[in-house]
């Protein structure tokens, strides 16, 4: 199972999508982070009937067991790189990492206009960003392929050993972004 | 097999004076450790199949991706050099990374590595912390210092977590637990977690995860390595695939970085191509999973208390490193693992054995310099054919750094006869050819082989060459020459072609006559290829400048070099130029030629015939030293064009003579030689093949042992007329 694409291209297949992923997985608890605020309803809409958590609205005690109890962790990408496939996590806060990391299943939204060739070009933008933010400021940046994989036994490719055994990614084609 | 125990006039030392025989021990210990290897393959696991799939996927990716491999390669070790001869460079880096809110500790020991972390441990009032893989945190043997402190490190990638759990060291960079088998995994976890797992890997995997995910929730210290770091920034990156370092990363409130001073960079466009060339390197994927690029600790729901963030920068042995001459390529290496996915020796004894902490090729000038001459002996495992230098992305002359530490080695332990009579097969095969045929007939005596065995240590199963009555030297003064007025050649014979088969030397100068070329045989030795892989450096290096003494002068005056032996061009092209800097050396490099890759752009200039009935199919080998030349093609078309049917059978690796390596008597020679030729001899028995040919002369001894079949040299196949 590797990184599985959802193409959104109105709001309300957006929610379709959220609402499909989530129920295909059986999953209750969603924990969310690091989301532009414009799309919070849309999550929220999407998962009515579910325990929806906004990771930055808990005091920070409460952050580490939302998410080891969470089946699925929304998040948020800045943008993708086309050749390799992946997805480029930009955080400011931890939130955003332990919601991508912790639970099962992972989603990340987004816009689809949002690509950069290669890796060396996704390397750039990111100095750019780190170069720009200036000491003390700087974010965590991540480059996400795929869900949580390792070939350790007897070289078997196995998903999930550690982070999430399942990545969705939702290109809204709607959503400009922040 | 028949079994030869060490045989103990073999391991007299050169060095009597210093005490002889327990001066090798590091050897008689290596011997032990090979023979247990190769009698119980279930040490070893997988790692064959892991190497075939490393480098399988490695080639697909490069090829998928379009990568320009060379220039890649150069700009690799641009990146590399640029850093290690900018001093400031750490300084600027750990600058950066305290403008950021981090603290930096510059470690010049491993000693000073681990207790920084047990200081951050205590401080935090931790009593365990979770890993990610880190080879720099095994280079300090971090946990077992920890332990003693009463910290206990708790490793989380999964390939670390079963060597920890198993008490053994990792036995490849990559897949460092590639040696167990999932039932050993199963039973090796059900005692250790108390429940029983069942031997399917999803079942492993789950009690791992369910194992682990409370002590990461509970951890208050994480600790990873690095990849790289990128000065500008003061940011590290960190490489996963199973995401267990976002983990270790994001969920402890004190993230420390154990960083080797030579992985640091300039800029984040440095980095850029690190990225890429570590995970094609590594596991030929484009990218790992997750690359983590780190500048600061992050609060947590905007809460920043406690979250804490330390780069310890090592040096242990680096500084010194970088001011050694032989030793400062070593410091561009990128721990991709490529290297050990094509080394032969290390294929058949595995990690545990080729290896110290670092295993593989490279392993060997890091163990020597940063863990001592003392637990390098592996060394000896090495067979020089130099296919880690060919597959290295940063193109590290690693067999020549062997080389050196086994001539250290040597200094400090001695060196086995075997090995000091190869190093005189010249004089050797001199007596042997004035003597011919009767040196013949005893050389194939059962008697004289054991006594050979025993006095210098040759094994007596091995076949060895016929030597020739008469040299090509005397036999090419004796016949007339042709002027010719295309070019001029001096033809390098080496041993085989003056020694042992002079008829397959006169056949190659007389096709270079025919295309118009005047030959003259020149008065050099041989090319000495046994005193680098015999770690005897400083008599290479004489005879390399005799020899280019008398070949410097020829290609002044217009001769071109061409020998029809692939070792004879690989010491001239790539080994003389690195033991002599200079003009010299590097002109003659330039002007030396294996004879098919020579004679290729004339052939259609004569008329080839194949000399069998039938034109079948042949199996080629290419041997390793021409791999690092022209891999053999220009022979390959040569028969093809002769109508021959030509395919490469090929493991990917060496076929295990390496030389004189696999004529050595033992574990250490002839059984460690032929362990590693049964894979290739696999191969040739399901390849269908009607004809075996080769160039190199001893691989053709190897192939003959281990098929009982004929193995013939291109030149043997080939009826050559013309021109037209």
């Amino acid at each position: 199972m590797k990184a599985e694409p959802h193409s959104a291209i109105r709001k309300e297949s957006t929610l379709e999508i959220l609402r499909s992923v989530v129920e295909g997985h059986r999953a209750n608890r969603v924990v969310v982070a690091n989301l532009p605020v414009e799309l919070r309803a849309v999550v929220s809409g999407a998962l009515q009937g579910r325990s929806v958590q906004f990771l930055e609205d808990l005091p920070s005690t409460e952050v580490l067991p939302a998410c080891a109890a969470a089946e699925v962790g929304v998040t948020w990408a800045e943008f993708a790189i086309a050749e390799d496939g992946a997805i480029v996590e930009v955080a400011h806060d931890d939130a955003a990492r332990l919601a991508a990391s912790l639970p099962i299943v992972h989603i990340v939204l987004l816009p689809a206009g949002r690509l950069v060739r290669d890796v060396g070009a996704a390397m750039a933008v990111v100095g750019g960003i780190l170069r720009a933010s200036g000491p003390g400021r700087r974010p965590t940046v991540t480059f996400i392929s795929g869900p949580s994989r390792t070939g350790d036994i007897e070289l078997r490719l196995l998903y999930g050993v550690h982070g999430p055994h399942s990545l969705h990614v939702v290109l809204l084609e709607w959503f400009e972004g922040r | 097999m028949e079994s030869t125990g060490p045989i103990p006039s073999m391991w007299s030392s050169s060095n009597g004076s210093k005490g002889g025989r327990h001066l090798l021990k590091g050897r008689r210990k290596l011997e032990t450790e090979v023979r247990r290897s190769i009698e119980e393959p279930a040490r070893v696991g997988k790692l064959w199949e892991a190497m075939e799939r490393g480098r399988a996927n490695r080639a697909a990716t490069i090829e998928k991706t379009g990568l320009d491999l060379p220039a890649f390669r150069d700009r690799i070790r641009l990146i590399k050099e640029t850093a290690a001869q900018d001093p400031s460079i750490a300084e600027a880096f750990a600058e950066a990374v305290r403008a950021n809110g981090g603290r930096v500790s510059f470690a010049a020991t491993g000693r000073q590595a681990v207790q920084y972390v047990l200081d951050v441990c205590r401080a935090n009032g931790a009593e365990f912390l979770v890993k990610s893989k880190s080879l720099t945190s095994e280079e300090v043997e971090m946990n077992q210092g920890l332990a003693a402190e009463g910290i206990r490190a708790i490793e989380t990638d999964l390939g670390e977590l079963l060597c920890q759990v198993a008490g053994e060291k990792p036995s490849h960079l990559v897949f460092p637990a590639i040696h167990m088998t999932s039932d050993r995994i199963a039973r090796m976890l059900s005692e250790a977690y108390g429940e029983p797992i069942a031997p399917e890997p999803s079942s492993i995997l789950s009690a791992v995860r369910a194992r682990l995910r409370p002590q990461f929730l509970a951890a208050k210290v994480g600790v990873t390595g690095a990849n790289i770091g990128v000065a500008e920034t003061g940011s590290i990156v960190v490489e996963t695939n199973e995401g267990n370092g976002r983990l270790v990363t994001s969920v402890p409130k004190v993230h420390v970085a154990l960083i080797g001073l030579e992985k640091i960079v300039r800029c984040w466009e440095d980095a850029a191509d690190l990225v890429r060339g570590h995970a094609i390197s590594a596991t030929g994927q484009r990218m790992t999973v997750y690359v983590s690029m780190i500048s600061q600790r992050q609060p947590v729901a905007k809460d920043p208390a406690g979250r804490e963030f330390h780069v310890i920068i090592l040096d242990n042995g680096r500084t010194r490193m970088r001011a050694d001459p032989w030793f400062r390529d070593a410091l561009n290496c990128i721990r991709c693992g490529a290297c050990m996915n094509v080394c032969p020796t290390y294929g058949v004894t595995g990690g545990h054995v080729f290896g110290h902490i670092y295993p593989g090729p490279i392993g060997i000038p890091w163990t020597a310099n940063v863990h001592g001459l003392e637990e390098a002996s592996f060394a000896h495992l090495c067979v020089s054919c130099g296919l880690c230098h060919e597959i290295c992305p940063v193109d590290i002359d690693i067999p020549l750094m062997i080389a050196k530490v086994k001539d250290q080695d040597v200094e400090a332990h001695g060196q086995p006869t075997a090995e000091r009579f190869f190093m005189a097969s010249e004089a050797f095969a001199k007596v042997a050819c004035l003597s011919a045929p009767l040196a013949n007939r005893l050389l194939r005596r059962g008697s004289l082989r054991v006594l050979m065995e025993w006095a210098v240590g040759v094994d007596r199963r091995r076949t060895l060459p016929a030597f020739a009555h008469r040299t090509l030297r005397s036999r090419f003064r004796a016949r007339e020459g042709q002027v010719g007025r295309v070019g001029k050649v001096a033809f390098f014979p080496d041993l085989y072609a003056e020694y042992n088969n002079p008829d397959q030397g006169l056949r190659a100068i007389e096709i270079l006559e025919r295309l118009g070329y005047s030959v003259f045989i020149p008065n050099v030795q041989w090319s000495g290829m046994p005193y680098v892989s015999y770690g005897r450096l400083g008599k290479a290096t004489k005879l390399a400048a005799d020899n280019l003494r008398v070949l410097g002068p020829l290609v002044d005056d217009g001769y071109e070099i061409v020998s029809t032996e692939p070792t004879a061009v690989y010491m001239l092209r790539k080994v003389y130029p690195k033991l002599l800097e200079g003009d010299l050396a590097s002109k003659v490099a330039t002007h030396s030629r294996g004879f098919f890759e020579f004679i290729e752009p004339h052939l259609t200039k004569l008329s080839l015939r194949p000399t069998t009935d039938a034109a079948g199919l042949v199996g080629f080998h290419i041997p390793c030293h021409d791999r690092a030349l022209s891999s053999g093609l220009p022979a390959m078309r040569f028969l093809e064009r002769a109508s021959y049917r030509v395919r490469p059978v090929e493991t990917g690796t060496c076929c295990g003579i390496a030389g004189t390596f696999g004529m050595k008597g033992g574990w250490l020679g002839y059984e460690l030689s032929m362990a590693v030729g049964e894979k290739l001899f696999e191969q040739f028995r399901g390849s269908g093949c009607d004809l075996i040919a080769t160039e190199s002369s001893v691989c053709t001894l190897q192939l003959q042992d281990g098929l009982g079949r004929p193995v013939r040299h291109p030149l043997d196949l080939v009826r050559v007329e013309g021109p037209a």
